[in-house]
């Protein structure tokens, strides 16, 4: 059946799926073959039976919109992707490594500051990021971790190697949609279960609930988790409804909290106010408190910051954890790997011109049209430019950006991320991807089986990002 | 629990049981008009009056159709009692309580949900209108089903039957309420009598209840006590007046609540059809109503917006 995918060309990028001469890999044999067995009526109607599941199942995300309906179904690819346990093994060991070597990064910078007194990182863009928080100077966070689950997003370049784009430890999202795409893979395609030994992975809300337990300072057999919310109208709200359920927490919102006056956490219950152990928070560092941060916030809960610096509380991911969230900071990770955990980063990570660095800066404007520039600070792909699929205006537009806030951009170059096969109207054709595991630190650490693969619907595009509705 | 969550599950549980409830009496109010000569005195504005929807209707429609009566109980997303809008509320108080829930408890509500979108519209015409309204009642038991087969016996499993025996009671009120309103004593004759109350039993599904526990005969002061102190009966007022109870005695803090139930309680003993006339139930179900209010009330007081000291 090879010949099916002779047609099937992804130019110069890797494709997951098939190799260049057109033949499935192997990993991927029983996949393709199966998907060539079927005609396209009856693709059709497994994608149909995909889109049914999914309105089922109530799969929703929101979009930020003028309109009314801001609760959408999910958009959903049929084909899986494949990966072999062999490549994925590296790949867990690396992510490890590397949310270890952040979380003493993140320790560090709130307590010593020796990376930045021994000159390895340079203090400036670090204590002057709107991410670093002067008020968790001092804390001391069990286990010394800040950064409990972290979302770090993977690509890989033309000969297959994997690379980390970047890391999200602030509230990073996507993890239920992981775990429901895997439910309705299994709806619709049961077959594929029989003939590969797939890893399971739905296991992941027992081990959140784990490492969110590792935290609580009260021991107890069982303390009391809760997930902080924004609401109904946060775009993931779906998935914090999702991991309560997952965990049995109580979904909160702000207002459903409040600090007793000896600096506890307290949650109103129909039975009277009862203590909170830890928060798994899915609400930015600076809405969490108005006493400190944003005064006009109603989302957070008044006195919370004092109440975790008294250590009464457990909050992940930590506040202030965001310091390290940033694509300066990025850039930086290997030489943190070294500094702190004397080790070699197995993972690689993409090239990256600090614009706030005289030489760097001139060479990403001599070069700003096939370079990929991007906003240090800002998650979701609004702000950033491809260099070679923008217009000669947008460059000098970025260029002149940058020559404004040197400190607010970076620069890397273009890498042809890769392909795999994607049902396009009814015909497959290959697009563009990319892979969000989520590693777990706690007094353990965990890295899911795969991760979330989000494609660029248009064809040809490298912007992978949901916010633009593109999975 | 939490008392936001205690607060969404209740009116979960009230708008699912409004929806089921408001099927049963449209559906068997459908039959009854089939069965009704012409000239009979019964009209669809019956309907309206049981949602307590007159201001409502009467400020977007000028004159009471068949159509536009039941277009507004079924399908009018304006009309807060609507079959739509009630799902609808339902689907938005389980989409914000998902977590205390059985994950199945979201597929059932979201299937339901769709069903009523897809399928309101055209229910409006008496022939679609059976096996529509048949659906929601179908799907709404088996999401009681599943709260009663796989839900811990927990607080979130109380809320939600605080909820569906409050608003039952209150249908059960309402329905009581249609068969005094579509006749008035000596007027008609015996069939259509024996039909109005047949109706009755019909839209609170107690037609084989009654005949096992009454009899085959269908008559008036018989059906309404029925209806009222059926002590086995699941949709009795008494009956679900005693699952209020029971649930409320196990909370904390239930005084208020108590208090007016057990002033309900003698209402209800006192209760016999065979020596009041019309006027009189009226004014019972009147009071009971305003005491099932004022409950609703305390119950928001107490549990779901307390005061932290």
């Amino acid at each position: 059946m090879s010949e099916a995918w002779s047609q099937y060309s992804s130019g110069e990028s890797y494709d997951e799926l098939i190799t260049s001469n057109g033949s499935p890999r192997v990993s991927a044999r029983r996949l393709l073959n199966l998907i060539a067995s079927l005609d396209k009526k009856e693709l059709s109607e497994r994608s149909a039976a995909a889109d049914r599941c999914i309105r089922e199942m109530g799969i929703s995300f929101t979009v930020y919109s003028d309109e009314g309906d801001i609760d959408r179904p999910w958009p959903f690819d049929l084909i899986p992707r494949v990966i072999r346990a062999s490549d994925w093994k590296e790949v867990n060991r690396g992510l490890i490594q590397r949310s270890k070597a952040l979380n003493a990064f993140i320790n560090d910078i709130y307590n010593d500051q020796k990376i930045l007194a021994e000159g390895i990182v340079p203090a400036e863009p670090i204590l002057d990021s709107p991410n670093y928080l002067e008020a968790c100077r001092g804390v001391k966070p069990a286990h010394g971790v800040w950064a409990h689950v972290c979302g770090s997003d993977l690509i890989r370049d033309t000969k297959g190697r994997f690379y980390v784009l970047e890391d999200n430890l602030r509230v990073p999202s996507g993890v239920s949609y992981m775990l429901e795409n895997r439910e309705i893979t299994k709806r619709v395609f049961p077959e594929l279960f029989e003939n590969y030994s797939i890893r399971p992975i739905d296991d992941y809300a027992s081990h959140l609930f784990r490492t969110l337990a590792s935290l609580s300072s009260r021991r107890v057999k069982r303390p009391t988790i809760v997930v902080l919310t924004p609401g109904i109208y946060n775009s993931a709200y779906f998935e914090h409804a999702y991991l309560a359920q997952g965990m049995g927490a109580e979904l909160v919102q702000g207002d459903d909290l409040f600090v007793d006056d000896e600096n506890l956490v307290m949650m109103r219950t129909v039975d009277g106010p009862q203590r909170v152990d830890v928060i798994y928070r899915r609400i930015d560092d600076t809405f969490m408190d108005p006493e400190v941060f944003r005064p006009d916030s109603t989302l957070g809960v008044p006195g919370l910051m004092r109440a975790w610096k008294s250590g009464n509380v457990a909050i992940a991911n930590a506040p202030g954890s965001g310091v390290a969230d940033d694509k300066v900071i990025y850039s930086y990770v290997p030489d943190m790997i070294r500094y702190y955990l004397k080790q070699k980063p197995i993972l690689r990570s993409v090239k990256t011109y600090l614009c706030m660095d005289e030489k760097d800066r001139e060479y990403v404007l001599q070069n700003i049209a096939t370079m990929v520039v991007k906003p240090a600070n800002e998650s979701g792909g609004y702000g950033l430019m491809v260099g070679p699929h923008a217009s000669a205006a947008e460059h000098k537009k970025f260029a002149a950006l940058i020559e404004a806030d040197p400190r607010n951009y970076i620069a890397q170059p273009t890498i042809s991320l890769s392909t795999a096969p994607t049902i396009i109207g009814s015909e497959i054709e290959p697009r563009h991807l990319d892979l969000r595991p989520f590693i777990l630190q706690g007094a353990d650490s965990y890295v899911t089986a795969g991760g979330l693969t989000r494609v660029a619907m248009k064809k040809g595009s490298l912007v992978v990002n949901s916010s633009q509705g593109w999975w | 629990m939490l008392s936001r969550v205690a607060n969404r599950l209740y009116w979960a549980a009230r708008y699912l049981e409004r929806s089921a409830g408001l099927s049963r009496v449209i559906s068997a109010y459908t039959q009854f008009i089939m069965d009704t000569p012409k000239s009979a005195p019964v009209d669809w504005d019956v309907l309206i009056k049981i949602i307590d929807g007159e201001s409502a209707y009467f400020s977007r429609y000028s004159k009471v159709t068949e159509h536009n009566v039941i277009k507004f109980l079924l399908s009018d997303e304006e009309n807060l009692g609507s079959i739509k809008a009630s799902v609808k509320s339902a689907r938005e108080n389980v989409r914000t309580t998902r977590d205390v829930l059985p994950e199945e408890a979201w597929e059932l509500i979201n299937e339901l949900k769709l069903f009523v979108d897809i399928n309101v519209e055209e229910a409006v015409k008496r022939r679609s209108r059976y096996d529509f309204l048949d659906g929601v009642m179908l799907q709404n038991l088996q999401i009681d089903g599943l709260f009663d087969s796989s839900m811990n016996r927990d607080r979130s499993f109380e809320f939600i039957r605080l909820g569906r025996y409050l608003e039952r009671c209150d249908m059960a009120t309402r329905a009581a309420a249609v068969g005094i309103a579509s006749y008035s004593e000596g007027e008609q004759s015996a069939d259509l009598d024996i039909s109005v109350w047949s109706n009755i039993l019909d839209s609170l599904s107690a037609t084989s209840a009654y005949r096992r526990q009454i009899g085959p005969l269908v008559e008036a002061p018989e059906v309404v006590n029925f209806v009222f102190n059926g002590q086995d009966f699941p949709r009795s007022v008494r009956y679900c007046l005693d699952r209020v109870e029971r649930v409320i005695s196990n909370f904390k803090n239930n005084e208020a609540c108590m208090k007016i139930l057990a002033r309900m309680q003698p209402r209800l003993d006192k209760f016999d059809a065979h020596r009041m006339n019309n006027k009189k139930i009226d004014k019972v179900i009147e009071q009971i109503q305003l005491d099932l209010h004022k409950l609703n009330a305390a119950i928001a007081d107490t549990w779901f917006f307390p005061e932290v000291k």
